[in-house]
């Protein structure tokens, strides 16, 4: 994440730096003050002064409560904006329309969904360079956090409940994706590949795709969703539809009502208490 | 006959945790053997395992965390191990394998190292520094021990019979649901925790009344060692969080073995609600470790510079601080959850508030060296290692409370490197700091400081290897618990950290070395005088290691500092106070009641994860005979004449001598302004009195009394938790019944009233015991016993006609919180009853004997609690619910 391809990454990046900046600018002093005080004040050192009863200074607690209050003002500053800034549900600024991608994590592997253009992949990630993606995110059982570190920002994948995650990747290439919470058995190859190429590469991709390979329905997904570890990447010409939303449901409780978490639909998740 | 258990659960195919177990099995049969041989069980039995003393007791906690350290450190080697090999490979560890070693070390660190290690230290000091003989309550202590020692055992347990947890050491759910985990390792960890959880929260209710109603004449709240205020603020938190732990991990429970639906991905549960519960424990959990190691570290850096803690009460503000704001900050554990920009930039500010406090106390430690003779021993440098550490590891964390920050941060290599820099770095540290510090008091003689300090060299050098990749890493995009990767540049830095983690184990080698030549060494390191380290505290007045009474005769403290100012007059004066006058003592009998308890909670631990149900009861019946038998011994306590008492103390006496005549190295007089000498007009000015207004420990009757509210308030926490659950889940009716069809006002208006008026049969009872009418006692506890038995038939008839309309626990998320709240509290219903029987019996036996009278008073409170409760429950489950 420290080579960031995309506004999310990039402007994490510039958060991270600046409050470890702002930090340094204490601990460093911190740091150095122990071992000098420690050094100047060790007991062979006659020079230094013995205050055997010193031990207040209204003037020095005043000092020492305002100093650390104030960094954190600062960073408390930071942190306030860039949540507003950089929350994972707010679109991305942009002239082009987003796409919408559909995030399935099953046991253990990833589930892309592309509802717009009826073809799905599975380990498997494949944008246009310099569009925003929007992804609406579930999982099929165990709790997942989708994550592409170049791009920035992840979010965890939670059956019944649905979560959202807005990138963009601004330079071509090839880059890591994979699974950030443990969830079993086949976690370690839970990861999968992001193909970020030029718009007119990824329409051919799409027609290829389009016109290959199987038709991922009820069945397929059955035999899918079965555990399976290292899966390799594969692609599906078209999807059962409403796939996600069955998924979803398929989790969710019939009736959940408010309050439940388990509402669904684009809806950020309840929090429990 | 054997539930689960089969010849499968013993690893025949693995060989390594067949070796080690075969391995450990056998060290600990050959210990046995030995101490058999040796004839040293009497002793070991008489001085040890039924020793109710809080130094042995706290001794014991020590010594089983550092076997613990151990333990966990394998674990943490072997994973090095695993991720410095699994590039573009398997390494030698299986998913299955590796995936429990993460678990376990997570857990024994966590539990059975660090909380273990800081409990033990505070058993050890606290009642020595607040100049007193021992905790309020030394059997429920010993308790605590072995209730503890249980659940190692249990966790070690699952190395040669079954497995332990495959799914991190907070068992989130779904993954730990059965569904997904199926054998029988989250139960191992379930059990081990719920078993410990019951001996930690009992300390805590030990230490919260101690510390508050059991000090030495003089030693006001305002005059109490830092160390102290850490560990009453840390055991505060302990009261206050582990009852959310164990509702949590019971609803946890439900489901896996009575089908409920909490967390379940069906008909209604809500996994993420685990989430928000565990932290609502997990975060305090972290302070409940630090904030003792900060104690230890405000005492150690104080002694060794020669001065005051400078900022005493800021500390005190700043602890305080720390102690409440820690609740309010759990869901910095999961901005990644989706939760909105408002709620995690609240969370995420909320946390950083935590840095305030934090600074100060660094800063106040820095100006505690300024102007000090800063002595570089071995406890010393440990807390000079934390505070360079520490701002690291604070810094890092802050930068992970900047949600944006820790959206690529998150379960990153970067969050594991920043956990362990404040727990190793904060927390262990802090232990081996303390360690050394007061092993002189505890054994009598010093630690060898040579091998101390390359111990601590490689340690710390080690720490840094091993852990400053795992900040590159993260930042490498590198996420926790990979059993393999494929990614080229994360190989080299994976390396690296595992050479680090095999200088710390060097540096362990060392530690064992400084505690084997230092036993070899012991008469040349004798501690003669009892103050080694030129200390400012109570615990140094006394001999080391201290007779079992801590002080002939109870200090009378007149500042801060209390033994600094005695030694400064004594010093000055070249002459000890005159030898006091010695009353006869009393003294807590030995019992084994904890080890006995302890064993009973193995069985039914062990019963429960295999699902033996015979044995559950067994050990369930065993416990509760053993508290029985506890209850009806005659004599709790023994008396140690004035005369034996002026004779030890007087050779306690002949060693200072030495001391205050100056020919003790290292000990020399310092002008000396007496106690409370930091401008007492600004801080509010000292009370007229020396002893300002504190006359010392409490009445029994007030102490016992005082701890069983803090216990109920504990209880109450519980309760909140499943009532949360209750109020989350109270709409997910999976298309089952609603409360409005479900629940039946007039039974239930009837349960109400046949409860209420049992309390009222209570309260006669106990008017009756204060007038010593055993007859009316009798009456009123029959009636109060009759009437909660009528609740309980009441509730399992309405409970009866729920399950056979078809709506249990198992159809909806609603009916699962339904029946676990509503039932918790019958639960309690039941143990009162079986309270009441016993009690009854002993008034019958006994007469009114003063601890049984004291036993009365805590069941009434315990009865018009469970009042409160059921009142809460009737107006918020049943007349909402039903409410239209």
């Amino acid at each position: 994440m420290l080579d960031p391809q995309g506004p999310v990454g990039a402007s994490e990046k510039l958060i991270l730096i600046d409050s470890v900046a702002i930090m340094l600018t204490i601990v460093v002093p911190v740091i150095l003050a122990t071992i000098g005080f420690a050094w100047w004040f060790r007991a062979s050192n006659v020079r230094a002064t013995y205050l055997p009863n010193w031990a207040f200074s209204g003037h020095l607690e005043l000092i020492v409560w305002a100093i650390p209050t104030l960094v954190i003002t600062f960073l408390g500053g930071i942190a306030w904006f860039g949540s507003h800034a950089l929350d994972p549900y707010k679109p991305l600024p942009s002239t082009t329309k987003p796409i919408e991608i559909e995030v399935v994590s099953l046991d253990w592997k990833w589930l892309f969904i592309y509802p717009n253009d009826g073809i799905a992949t599975v380990n498997q990630l494949v944008l246009p360079v310099a569009t925003p993606v929007h992804f609406r995110l579930t999982s099929s059982g165990v709790m997942n956090s989708f994550f592409i570190p170049q791009l920035g920002s992840q979010i965890y994948t939670m059956a019944g409940m649905t979560s959202q995650l807005n990138l963009q990747a601004d330079r071509p290439g090839n880059y890591l994706g994979l699974s950030a919470q443990f969830s079993g058995e086949g976690f370690a190859d839970m990861h999968f590949s992001v193909s970020v190429v030029p718009a007119d590469a990824y329409v051919q991709w799409l027609d290829e795709t389009k016109a290959t390979g199987p038709t991922l329905d009820g069945s397929a997904y059955a035999a899918l969703a079965k555990p399976s570890r290292a899966v390799a990447p594969a692609t599906y010409k078209a999807f059962a539809p409403g796939l996600f939303d069955s998924i979803l449901d398929e989790t969710a409780s019939p009736a959940a009502g408010a309050g439940s978490g388990g509402s669904g639909a684009d809806q950020p998740p309840k929090k429990a208490m | 006959m054997l539930g689960k258990l089969n010849w499968s659960a013993i690893p025949f195919d693995q060989p390594i945790p067949l070796i080690t177990s075969v391995l450990v099995i056998v060290v600990i049969l050959a210990t046995l053997a030995w101490v058999t041989v040796q004839h040293h069980w009497p002793y070991l039995w008489r001085e040890w395992i039924t020793s109710v003393d809080h130094k042995r007791i706290g001794i014991m906690y020590c010594g089983l965390a550092l076997i613990m350290l151990l333990r966990g450190f394998a674990d943490a080697i072997m994973m090095r191990g695993q991720q410095a090999l699994a590039y573009h490979s398997q390494g030698y560890l299986p998913p299955e394998h590796f995936n429990q070693i993460f678990s376990a070390h997570g857990t024994i660190m966590i539990f059975f190292v660090a909380m273990t290690f800081m409990i033990g230290l505070m058993n050890f000091a606290v009642p020595l520094q607040l100049g007193v003989r021992d905790v309020a309550f030394p059997t429920f202590n010993s308790v605590s021990l072995w209730l503890t020692a249980s659940a190692v055992l249990l966790v070690n347990m699952s190395l040669f019979v079954g497995e332990f947890a495959k799914t991190g050491w907070l068992v989130y759910p779904p993954l730990s649901e059965l569904k997904f985990s199926p054998g029988v390792g989250v139960d191992y960890y379930l059990w081990a925790i719920q078993i410990s959880g019951i001996g930690t929260l009992l300390t805590g209710v030990n230490f919260v009344t101690t510390i508050l109603k059991v000090r030495a004449p003089g030693m006001t709240l305002t005059r109490m060692p830092i160390f102290c205020w850490t560990a009453l603020a840390a055991n505060l938190l302990i009261v206050a969080a582990f009852p959310i732990l164990t509702a949590t991990l019971g609803m946890l429970l439900l489901d896996r073995y009575l089908g409920f639906h909490f967390f379940t991905t069906d008909l209604g549960g809500n996994a993420m609600m685990y989430v928000n519960l565990i932290w609502a424990w997990g975060h305090p959990e972290v302070y409940i470790l630090i904030l003792p190691a900060f104690g230890v570290f405000s005492e150690v850096i104080s002694t060794f510079s020669g001065k005051p803690l400078f900022g005493y009460r800021s500390m005190i503000i700043a602890t305080m601080a720390i102690c409440i704001l820690s609740f309010m900050v759990w869901l910095h554990h999961f901005f990644t959850m989706g939760a909105g920009a408002d709620v995690n930039a609240f969370f995420g500010v909320t946390t950083m508030i935590i840095a305030v406090p934090t600074g100060v106390k660094i800063f106040n430690w820095l100006f505690t060296m300024w102007g000090g003779r800063v002595r570089f021993e071995v406890p010393m440098l440990w807390s000079l290692a934390f505070m360079v550490t520490f701002v690291i590891g604070g810094m890092t964390g802050v930068l992970l409370a900047v949600p944006p920050a820790d959206f690529v941060l998150h379960n990153s290599l970067f969050l594991v490197a920043h956990f362990h820099n404040v727990v190793i770095g904060g927390v262990l540290f802090g232990a081996f700091a303390g360690y050394t510090y007061w092993f002189p008091k505890a054994f009598g003689f010093k630690l060898d400081e040579r091998l101390g300090k390359a111990a601590f060299w490689l340690w710390v050098i080690g720490f840094y290897v091993a852990f400053m990749p795992l900040y590159v890493l993260g930042l490498a995009g590198m996420t926790r618990r990979m059993q393999h990767y494929d990614v080229a540049e994360w190989h080299p830095w994976l390396v690296v950290a595992a050479c680090g983690a095999a200088l710390i184990l060097a540096g362990i080698g060392f530690q064992i070395a400084q505690l084997v030549v230092s036993i070899g060494n012991r008469a040349s390191l004798r501690d003669r005088t009892g103050d080694p380290w030129d200390g400012r505290t109570l615990e140094w007045v006394t001999s080391s290691p201290p007779p079992a009474f801590n002080f002939a005769v109870m200090p009378n403290v007149t500042g801060e500092e209390a033994y600094w100012g005695i030694k400064q007059k004594a010093l000055e004066q070249r002459h000890l106070a005159n030898p006091p006058e010695y009353k006869p003592i009393e003294m807590p009998r030995n019992s084994p009641t904890g080890f006995v308890v302890a064993f009973f909670a193995v069985v039914t631990g062990f019963a429960l994860i295999w699902q033996i149900w015979w044995m559950v009861a067994v050990g369930l019946g065993g416990a509760f005979a053993t508290f029985v038998v506890f209850a009806w011994r005659d004599h709790s306590e023994y008396e140690l004449p004035a005369y034996q008492l002026a004779k030890i103390d007087g050779e306690r006496r002949q060693a200072r001598v030495a001391l205050v005549e100056g020919r003790e190295l290292g000990i020399t007089p310092v002008q000396y302004s007496g106690p409370a000498s930091h401008d007492p007009h600004k801080l509010g000015a000292a009370r007229a009195e020396p002893d300002g207004g504190h006359k010392g420990p409490a009445p029994k009757r007030i102490i016992t009394g005082y701890g069983f509210w803090i216990f109920l308030l504990s209880d109450f926490i519980m309760f909140s938790g499943f009532y949360a659950a209750y109020a989350v889940l109270s709409h997910a009716t999976a298309g089952g019944p609603a409360p409005e069809k479900l629940f039946d006002l007039k039974t239930v208006g009837l349960e109400t009233a046949f409860l209420l008026l049992s309390s009222f049969a209570c309260g006669m009872a106990s008017l009756a015991t204060g007038a010593r009418n055993m007859l009316w006692t009798q009456l009123g506890y029959i009636v109060t016993g009759a009437l909660g038995l009528g609740f309980l038939v009441l509730e399992l008839s309405e409970f009866g006609r729920m399950l056979a309309a078809g709506a249990g626990p198992t159809r909806s998320a609603f009916l699962s919180a339904f029946f676990a709240l509503v039932g918790l509290h019958g639960l309690h219903v039941t143990i009162g009853l079986l309270w009441l029987g016993t009690m009854m019996a002993q008034f019958w036996a006994k007469g009114f004997r003063a601890d049984i009278i004291r036993r009365g008073m805590c069941f009434a409170l315990f009865w018009h609690a469970l009042d409160i409760i059921w009142v809460g429950i009737f107006t918020n489950v049943y007349l909402l619910g039903t409410s239209p």
